[in-house]
């Protein structure tokens, strides 16, 4: 099946990442590690972010044609190429657990108090597994379609916060030392590292021209807008920001001119849910295509099948808890990044793809 | 048997969301179809008031009751319970009405001035973290039982189209100099200097300060009202019961969550002028004497207050300048000669300059001597020099022995230009 | 004749079959047709007279270039059934093998008359019938190209029915009208009464929900798309013509957006967009608001429903799925109602939905409001009603049982249904997935025909630029 996505499409499920995971726990977590000087934490990982997406993109230019997959086979053999889809496999579960649990939380918070993790896997898992066995390219589509709608509302939401009165200035963003800003930059790196899904579709996005460029453009705004949300954020809460672990319900819900109306929460719940519907189905596929590449050609279904059961199970037993799932990961995650800059920066410094590699691009079998 | 259970799983295999889609139905739907809406299965409060002591709360909720079909207004009965927690008080009063309490549409909060003595966060705690109230609902104080203000606000929203939630939600005219919310308050009670203000109400009989809240000369009550304030809706004049809300832009002050003083008028006035905010001013000046008045007396209302602020510490001495660029308008000139000059042909000399700076200046300095006094930085000064002297004040605090002193060591200067407006 | 005599027993002997014997010059000359369905004025001013006048010798190639005053005129040695059937005059002449078939045709029909699918304001009018000669004759006089290509095939065992496949023939993908053509070729089926039989055979998804053929009635869209590179699938006795590929855009397009100014055009299509977000999910969220998320809605709201609710005896999805039903019905029943008796009906079910059931406390003003509007609403894209109903009961049900997430997880799903569907290669959001640029020229937006210089290229073509004509070499 013809599976390929364009640049357009490749960019717009980077915009979405960018902003999954970014929009709720993340400026409260922030904030509470180094005060106003999150932000620069925040920027620098941003930065680290960009690199590994330009790293990334630099290896679809160098390997048009090949998959992480071949590769890795290539770099170091298949039996530790299977290894690190392993690996990557549970990062991205672990990913989507995050996921999962910022958006039950948020959903208990904002949307439904009597709102269950059962009702919200209930309603999540069944969508994202149906998207992602569709294939990468309705899902690419589908983010396409919706990836509009959702910056137009993030920005609505954005206008909505109030900007009289209630603003705070924000106090130096060197408040903290920089060792407490190097410190939050390790404990909240889980909150990034959103452009690691390209690389399993590496080999599935077209060949077109000013592919860094027309991505980069599309990542720069969002990057933009997001960082405008986090100064906002700061600006209205400082010193209460740990209260507020919904950020983008709580920067919308500030604005007391609506009048008649009322709140107008209704804009950011449905901007933050499609996110998240978005980037699960990102994340499935991803799975499913690391799935098949770990244990050969299988039907799709029982590689999404299984990815469900393992999801709910690791989501029901362990990780049953937002502040469990961030407290380990704080923790632990840390140790985990350097080694997939590692890999990337191997990847990365191979020799280039020649006629010869195309030949024997097609006898390596998963 | 087995044959059947295969084809039929084959079948649903083809079409996996749709057979899933028919399990939702099968389940989910029929408790869908009897389940009754939300606001009619728990009930929805909009106004919450506490009394008592930090361990015997006495918790008032104001909860939404619909009358008739074609009563289109907001009607509410006040139901309150008990407990040692505001969590034990909710539990009581859910049991009393049979329903769980929803808490999404709070408008506001009144806190009894009883509670305050301790710190207040204890009590809010629930109501702040388990609830996750939205921020922006109204906290205020009153002076004696939030009850009874809860009552007369439940009066006045049906008698009148007042509705208490909006006069002090700031939707269409700011009335207290600073926000009066739940989540100002916790700013300023997070911030290093741990002091907030609130908003101040009372219950009086005097109607000449407030609104009154029942309006007992003849007008159609609505029956039900009456059956929480104990029977003595029709007759609160006669019987001496205080039913006129009054909160004319008084504010308490805070320290660590506990009550320490309000503000009085003038010290109001001070604040109104170092705090960004839409709240209408009037200024009004004396013994004028320029223009062809004699012993005048001039009201302007201040159309628009550009404030500016600047803040520097040199020799670990900081210093906060106050640029206030006023717009005037004349209200009204009252002058003991018949010949005065008229409200449109007035202009801002030196004498009614002085005197307006005059008056800008005493307000704010009454109100810093009374911060520094009691060492509550409710014009978060603290906040300017943070955002523009941050190192600065750092090695500053670190000089001090009591930190939280450091408004005794800061100059104020204040600058006022003012000018009237051209419309 | 025996052949006669064969004719007729393979006819069961209809009396509708007409045999007219002559004798000229000496020779028995037999015509054999079906009466009801021939032209009799034409038959005999133009065969019978001409015969029956002729002096000599007489046979079938003096007859086709001597005698008949006709057009259509064919010597034929076998499937004389057949072309009976198909409304010809069969002339045997004893002696002579074969026989002469002549299309006399003159079969009931109505006018091009506006077509009540698709009213214009201003533009043309003119609308298909139910022959297909007519709408073939309309098509020629929309689009006179000698580029235009049409090719007929018959279907069905029984009724024979006569289908086009019409395209220009320098424009439109040959993969695709060989595509189609192999799949006329297959069908084994009955008879085609009408064109939606044939979507059910041409397309890959006979189950799908959405269909991915266009159906038009008048010439002037049909001439409009072929230009743009689709083919035309005309079936004899039916006006919808279908034109295949298609694209889900088509439906928020109507025919008088190209007729009148392009903002007012962009202004309407977006009014169908948001109608068609109205007519398929506000159900659903009424009744996810009202069942779980009273925190989303203002509380003057909840108030002035909680006022108009009160005390109803059903509960949120049984009144909206009731008030739903009792619409459905009277939609049904305003279909199949005479019209004389369309007016009482109306009358009755707008007092008894609208004053009557409310008045009784059985149902709610906000539930028929919401209902309204949603069924209002649906119209603004007809041609794609039965799916957006179905729609609607399915996000009803969602809404009711798993909330708004329920609800954002099927708009999510069905748009990613709807991004899988590819028929005959063409996306069926484009060009909003994947995003075509100069498409978008004339999608939700209308640029003024000048700006259009290119064909869409979301719907394959051999030639992109409009207007210059390429001889296909």
């Amino acid at each position: 099946m013809n599976d390929q996505i364009t640049v357009k499409q490749a960019g717009s499920l980077c915009a979405i990442s960018m902003l999954a995971l970014k929009l709720v726990t993340l400026p409260s977590i922030l904030y509470q590690q180094a005060k106003t000087s999150g932000l620069i934490s925040a920027f620098c990982l941003f930065l680290i972010d960009f690199f590994g997406l330009f790293l990334i993109l630099k290896l679809k230019q160098k390997f048009p044609n090949m998959s992480l997959y071949e590769l890795l086979c290539k770099a170091i053999g298949k039996i530790f190429a299977k290894a690190i889809y392993i690996i990557l496999y549970f990062f991205l579960l672990l990913k989507l657990i995050f996921i999962i649990n910022e958006a039950v939380s948020y959903t208990q918070s904002i949307v439904d108090e009597e709102f269950t993790n059962i009702m919200f896997l209930m309603c999540f898992l069944p969508v994202i597994s149906a998207v992602a066995h569709s294939g990468l390219k309705s899902t690419a589509r589908t983010c396409e379609v919706g990836f509009i709608f959702v910056i137009f509302g993030f920005i609505v939401c954005l206008f909505l916060s109030e900007t009289t009165t209630s603003f705070m200035k924000l106090s130096s963003i060197f408040e903290s030392s920089p060792l407490k800003i190097l410190s939050s930059s390790f404990s909240t790196s889980i909150w990034f590292f959103d452009f690691l899904f390209l690389l399993i579709i590496m080999d599935k996005i077209k060949v077109e021209k000013n592919l860094i460029k027309r991505i980069f453009n599309l990542i720069i705004f969002v990057f933009i807008i997001l960082f405008i949300f986090y100064i906002i954020y700061f600006r209205l809460f400082r010193n209460t920001a740990f209260l507020h672990k919904n950020a983008i319900a709580d920067v919308t819900q500030y604005n007391r001119n609506i009048g008649n109306v009322g709140n107008i929460d209704i804009i950011s719940i449905l901007v933050y849910l499609f996110i998240i519907y978005f980037q699960g189905a990102i994340y499935m596929s991803c799975l499913r295509i690391c799935f098949e590449k770990i244990i050969g050609e299988i039907n799709p279904t029982w590689a999404i099948i299984f990815a469900d059961i393992i999801l709910v199970i690791l989501q029901y037993f362990i990780f049953y808890n937002l502040e469990i799932t961030i407290n380990f990961y704080m923790a632990y995650f840390k140790f985990v990044w350097p080694f997939l800059w590692l890999m990337l920066l191997l990847l990365f410094f191979m020799k280039g793809e020649n006629k010869n590699d195309r030949k024997n691009k097609s006898h390596i079998k998963s | 048997m087995i044959g059947r259970i295969k084809a039929i799983l084959k079948a649903s295999s083809k079409s996996l969301m749709f057979t899933y889609f028919m399990i939702i139905m099968i389940v989910l739907l029929p408790n869908a179809l009897v389940m009754p809406s939300q606001s009619f299965k728990s009930q929805i409060i909009t106004a919450i008031g506490i009394d008592g002591t930090t361990n015997d709360i006495e918790m008032s909720v104001l909860a939404l009751s619909n009358i008739s079909k074609n009563n289109m207004n907001e009607s509410t009965k006040v139901i309150s319970g008990k407990g040692s927690t505001v969590a034990n008080a909710v539990f009581s009063i859910e049991r009393q009405v049979g329903r769980s309490l929803k808490m999404g549409h709070v408008g506001y909060i009144v806190l009894s001035k009883s509670l305050t003595n301790d710190d207040i966060t204890k009590i809010l705690n629930n109501l702040i973290i388990t609830t996750k109230l939205p921020d922006t609902i109204s906290l205020v104080i009153c002076e004696d039982s939030a009850k009874s203000v809860l009552d007369s606000a439940s009066k006045l929203e049906q008698t009148s189209s007042y509705k208490f939630r909006e006069m002090i939600q700031n939707e269409y005219n700011e009335d207290f100099a600073q926000e009066t919310s739940l989540d100002a308050f916790l700013k300023g009670y997070y911030s290093p200097n741990a002091s907030s203000s609130l908003g101040y109400v009372s219950l009086t009989k005097n109607e000449l300060l407030g609104v009154e809240a029942d309006n007992s000369s003849g007008e159609e009550q609505n029956p039900d009202s009456s059956e929480n304030s104990k029977g003595n809706t029709n007759s609160q004049n006669s019987s001496g019961q205080n039913n006129v809300l009054e909160y004319s832009n008084r504010q308490s002050v805070f320290k660590n969550g506990k009550f320490r003083y309000i503000l009085s008028n003038e010290e109001t006035e001070g604040l109104n002028f170092i705090v960004e905010n839409n709240l209408q001013k009037l200024i009004t000046i004396n013994d004028i004497n320029s223009q062809g008045l004699i012993d005048g007396k001039i009201t302007f209302d201040v159309i628009s207050e550009k404030l500016t602020v600047s803040t520097s510490i040199n020799n670990n001495k900081p210093q906060i300048l106050y640029n206030i660029a006023l717009k005037l308008k004349v209200m009204e000139v009252i002058s003991k000669n018949e010949n005065k000059i008229a409200e449109d042909r007035l202009v801002i000399d030196d004498e009614i300059s002085n005197k307006i700076n005059q008056y800008v200046k005493q307000k704010i300095s009454m109100l810093i001597t009374k911060i520094k006094q009691e060492k509550t930085d409710i014009a978060n000064i603290y906040n300017y020099f943070e955002s523009e002297n941050y190192s600065k004040l750092m090695s500053f605090l670190n000089t001090l022995q009591d930190k939280d002193d450091y408004l005794s060591y800061v100059q104020v200067k204040v600058n006022v230009r003012s000018k009237l407006s051209t419309n | 004749m025996i052949e006669i005599e064969n004719i007729k027993k393979q006819l069961n002997n209809n009396p509708d079959i007409s045999v007219r014997e002559l004798n000229v010059s000496n020779k028995n000359i037999s015509l054999v047709f079906l009466k009801s369905t021939i032209d009799k004025m034409l038959f005999v001013q133009s065969v019978l007279s001409p015969i029956l006048s002729h002096k000599g010798e007489i046979s079938f190639d003096i007859l086709q270039k001597q005698i008949l005053s006709v057009i259509d005129v064919e010597k034929i040695n076998k499937n004389y059934v057949e072309n009976i059937i198909k409304n010809k005059v069969l002339i045997f002449i004893e002696g002579e093998e074969g026989a002469l078939s002549i299309d006399m045709e003159l079969l009931p029909a109505r006018q091009p008359n506006e077509p009540p699918t698709s009213p214009t304001i201003q533009g043309p009018r003119e609308g298909f019938t139910e022959s297909i000669k007519t709408n073939l004759a309309l098509l020629r006089k929309q689009c006179q190209s000698k580029h235009l290509v049409i090719k007929n095939y018959f279907v069905g065992a029984l009724t024979h029915t006569q289908i086009s496949v019409v395209y220009i023939d320098n424009i439109a993908d040959k993969k695709i009208v060989k595509s189609i053509i192999d799949k006329i070729k297959k069908i084994n089926t009955d008879g085609i009464v009408d064109s939606h039989y044939l979507i059910e055979y041409l397309s890959k998804r006979p189950n799908g929900l959405f269909e991915q053929f266009g159906t038009n009635e008048k010439p002037d869209i049909v001439t409009a798309k072929m230009l743009e590179g689709r083919v035309a699938i005309f079936v004899d006795g039916t006006p919808i013509v279908l034109t295949v590929p298609y694209v889900f855009i088509e439906d928020l397009q109507n025919s008088n957006d190209y007729y009148t100014n392009s903002h007012y055009a962009t202004f309407v299509r977006y009014i169908r967009s948001f109608g068609l977000i109205l007519a398929t999910i506000v159900p659903g969220l009424y009744a996810s608001f009202r069942l779980y998320h009273y925190k989303i809605v203002p509380l003057k709201y909840i108030i002035t429903i909680n006022a108009t609710t009160q005390n109803l005896p059903f509960t949120p999805i049984i009144e909206l799925l009731f008030i739903l039903i009792l619409f459905q019905i009277l939609y049904e029943v305003s279909l199949r109602l005479p019209r004389y008796l369309g007016l009482a009906t109306s009358i009755v079910g707008a007092l008894v939905l609208g004053d009557t059931g409310v008045q009784a406390g059985l149902i709610s003003p906000p539930g028929i409001i919401i209902i309204a509007l949603s069924l209002i609403s649906m119209y603004t894209i007809p041609t794609q009603a039965p799916q957006l109903t179905i729609l609607r009961f399915v996000f009803l049900i969602i809404g009711g049982t798993l909330g708004l997430l329920g609800i954002v997880g099927g708009i999510i799903y069905f748009v990613n249904y709807l991004n899988t569907l590819n028929e005959y290669n063409t996306p069926y959001l484009a060009p909003y997935a994947p995003r075509i640029k100069d498409d978008l020229k004339d999608a939700l937006h209308r640029k003024p025909m000048g700006e259009m210089k290119q064909r869409p290229k979301s719907i394959p073509n051999n030639d992109e630029i409009r207007g210059i004509e390429k001889n296909n070499e």
